[in-house]
């Protein structure tokens, strides 16, 4: 099968879902992929710059533009549901040797819906009846949700800075590993404000320091941010607030996968050894999305990780990717996830939805099924 | 077949540093059309073609196979490499050119003094300003994957065409990555290093391009400059004795001289005063130390490690 008839096949299979087909702009400035997905995007992002040195970017997929467009259709008064789909191209400097650096991917992006397991399974169905509408075969399916991460961090007593930093780092390759390896306590320099002091009488010190230095306060902090995070800082920060048990047990969550109603069970499992409270939400969303996907994926394995689905910055709650025999675990022929929180970020604050989307990439569909022939 | 092709600084200290280390060297480095020709051929050795290049542009000829040999910044082939193992292989750093790459941030900045200081500046300054916070540097690649070791995601590059420290005070930049020798131009300008944010300690140093064609002919040109490369580099690191009677060898054993013949030894530089001192308790002396201009030896330890590199 050609990747264009699998490109026909799969944009059917996804007429279903409703809404219309878009084609939205190609170009959008680099700040935009960058300051969404972090500088980490920048090594696969295709950018030019013109003369003034404005640096423009080629779009990286079809979710970020699909979503700008709807954040523009809501900060215009849209209202209600709304399903966008597309099969149009995008650009990607190439992962590995012999990737090609412009190529169609087919999909969906679903807005303002509930964020239920229903709907998870619901996106996720969708990508898995399109790839079987061309026939191709499916090796292997990889879930993860970044919900169960952020939950057990939220269950544990820490800083909320310890917290917030955990979250952080759990959105980078090995982020979390580095930070809770951390050969702590590292010689903690004398704090230059005491525990327990207020906002106003930080900032004055701030003031007397910046006064008595003659430091000129450039590079866009102000003596605000400084004295937040010098407060933060005496209130403890980062791993320095985290015992060695809880170290244990976040390394334990990360490391749970297989296959998914024995992961829910590896979770539930750690959160009752440990006395937690506040997962179980979590994991009973996890479990009833687990039973709803499962049903769609029929005969297909699935694998569940805890650690799995935080390249893309965007995404913040169930993620997939569906691969055929044989494909490294870089190159899904489909894949797809959550981002409630993007439009809120894209518009930068100033509307709100939900977001769910999936997509498949029809040179790998063909590819799978053998190419051309 | 293709000749070994290598390339020097085309200006400045690093020029003139390595035009003086080749000398050592037993090389002369001629510029055919004057000081400020960029044509320039080696005296004292056959088959190599000498090109003077930007630091930055041998670099680049070496990451990717255009050049054979060079002489530029650690620094450089650092930033520039996207799998600097397979694409170079530096064969002796050169003692010159000293440079560190830091993160620098500004002095105000009192709640930052480490990485992960910045980290969660970082995550705040995103929060508050609804962007992330910029950092000016030329070193794009080294800065990413270093930020990345760090676990610091929150942060933009910024590309400094110009004086990256001045950044931050127009207001271009947040903090700057940027090479340092002495650390004057960033207190200068009122920014600090933080704690753990030095990436790179950098040296000029030769290298060699492992993606280069390594006809039959370029390897033996390199044996050749190779061979005179580390006798030069043992002569500094020696001084000959010449004693006035032979050295027995019971005293050579006992003084640790491995290269003992007849009336003459090689000692380590530190040690050649003190060694030669005790050849006269020995009855030995006088004894003279001389500086040797080569130490050529059987072994021909750079050129057999970059051919196995290859």
């Amino acid at each position: 099968m050609t990747p264009v008839e699998a490109e026909r096949l799969t944009t059917t299979a996804f007429e279903g879902l409703g809404g219309d087909l878009i084609d939205p702009a190609v170009l959008m400035p680099a700040a935009r992929p960058l300051d969404v997905s972090g500088e980490a995007v920048r090594t696969r992002l295709c950018v030019f710059s013109d003369a003034t040195g404005q640096e423009t970017a080629l779009r990286p997929d079809l979710t970020l533009p699909v979503a700008e467009a709807e954040a523009d259709r809501l900060a215009n008064n849209g209202k209600g549901e709304q399903v966008y789909r597309y099969a149009a191209r995008a650009f990607r400097l190439p992962s590995s040797p012999g990737q090609p650096m412009e190529f169609v991917q087919v999909g969906f992006e679903r807005f303002g819906a509930a964020a239920t397991p229903q709907a998870d399974a619901d996106a996720f169905g969708a990508v898995v009846s399109a790839i079987d509408s061309t026939g191709a075969p499916v090796d292997r399916i990889l879930l993860g949700d970044l919900a169960v991460f952020d939950a057990f961090v939220a269950a544990i007593e820490v800083p909320k800075t310890t917290g917030d930093a955990l979250r952080r780092a759990f959105r980078l390759q090995g982020g979390v590993d580095a930070l809770l390896s951390d050969p702590e306590p590292k010689a903690k320099q004398t704090s230059l404000i005491q525990p327990g002091t207020s906002q106003v009488d930080a900032e004055a010190l701030v003031e007397q320091m910046l006064s008595l230095s003659g430091a000129p306060l450039v590079g866009g902090r102000s003596v605000t941010d400084i004295a937040t995070r010098l407060r933060e800082k005496a209130s403890g920060d980062k791993a320095d607030g985290l015992s060695a048990e809880f170290k244990a047990l976040l390394k334990s969550v990360l490391n749970v996968s297989g296959a998914p109603q024995s992961c829910v069970e590896a979770l539930s499992k750690i959160s009752k050894e440990h006395g937690l409270s506040g997962v179980d939400t979590v994991l009973m969303r996890l479990a009833d999305r687990m039973d709803k996907v499962s049903e769609k994926a029929g005969a297909m394995e699935l694998t569940f990780e805890t650690s799995f689905g935080r390249r893309f910055n965007y995404y913040d709650g169930f993620v997939f990717e569906v691969f055929a025999p044989g494909a490294p675990n870089a190159l899904p022929m489909g894949a797809g996830g959550r981002y409630d929180s993007l439009i809120d970020r894209l518009s930068t604050g100033a509307v709100q939805a939900t977001g769910i989307g999936g997509v498949v990439r029809p040179d790998r569909l063909s590819a799978a099924l053998g190419g051309a022939a | 077949m293709t000749r070994l092709t290598f390339a020097l600084p085309s200006k400045g200290r690093l020029k003139e540093n390595a035009a003086a280390w080749l000398k050592r060297c037993g090389f002369t480095l001629r510029q055919d059309g004057g000081e400020r020709s960029y044509q320039a051929s080696l005296n004292g050795i056959e088959n190599i073609d000498v090109q003077l290049l930007s630091a930055r542009e041998i670099a680049e000829g070496l990451l990717n196979g255009r050049l054979h040999f060079g002489v530029t910044g650690e620094d450089l082939l650092h930033d520039l490499s996207t799998d600097l193992e397979t694409q170079a292989h530096v064969i002796k750093q050169l003692g010159f050119g000293g440079a560190t790459l830091v993160v620098a941030v500004p002095e105000a900045w009192f709640d930052v003094d480490t990485m992960a200081d910045l980290e969660a500046a970082g995550a705040q300054y995103r929060q508050t300003h609804g962007r992330r916070m910029r950092v000016a540097t030329k070193y794009l690649n080294a800065t990413r994957r270093f930020f990345a070791s760090k676990s610091v995601g929150e942060y933009r590059l910024v590309d400094s065409a110009g004086a990256t420290e001045a950044a931050p005070a127009a207001g271009t930049a947040e903090l700057i990555v940027d090479i340092t020798s002495s650390g004057a131009t960033l207190t200068a300008n009122r920014l600090k290093i933080l704690s753990d944010g030095i990436i790179l300690e950098s040296e000029a140093a030769l290298t060699a391009s492992l993606r280069a064609d390594w006809s039959d002919e370029a390897r033996a040109a390199a044996d050749v400059f190779l061979a005179n490369v580390d006798a030069e580099a043992a002569a500094s690191a020696s001084r000959q004795l010449i004693a006035n009677k032979e050295i027995p060898l019971e005293t050579a054993e006992s003084l640790g001289l491995s290269y003992v013949s007849g009336v003459s030894a090689i000692a380590p530089r530190g040690k050649a005063s003190e060694i030669a001192r005790k050849l006269c308790d020995h009855g030995l002396g006088p004894v003279s130390v001389a500086e040797p201009l080569f130490t050529f030896d059987e072994k021909r330890q750079s050129f057999d490690v970059l051919m196995k590199n290859l």
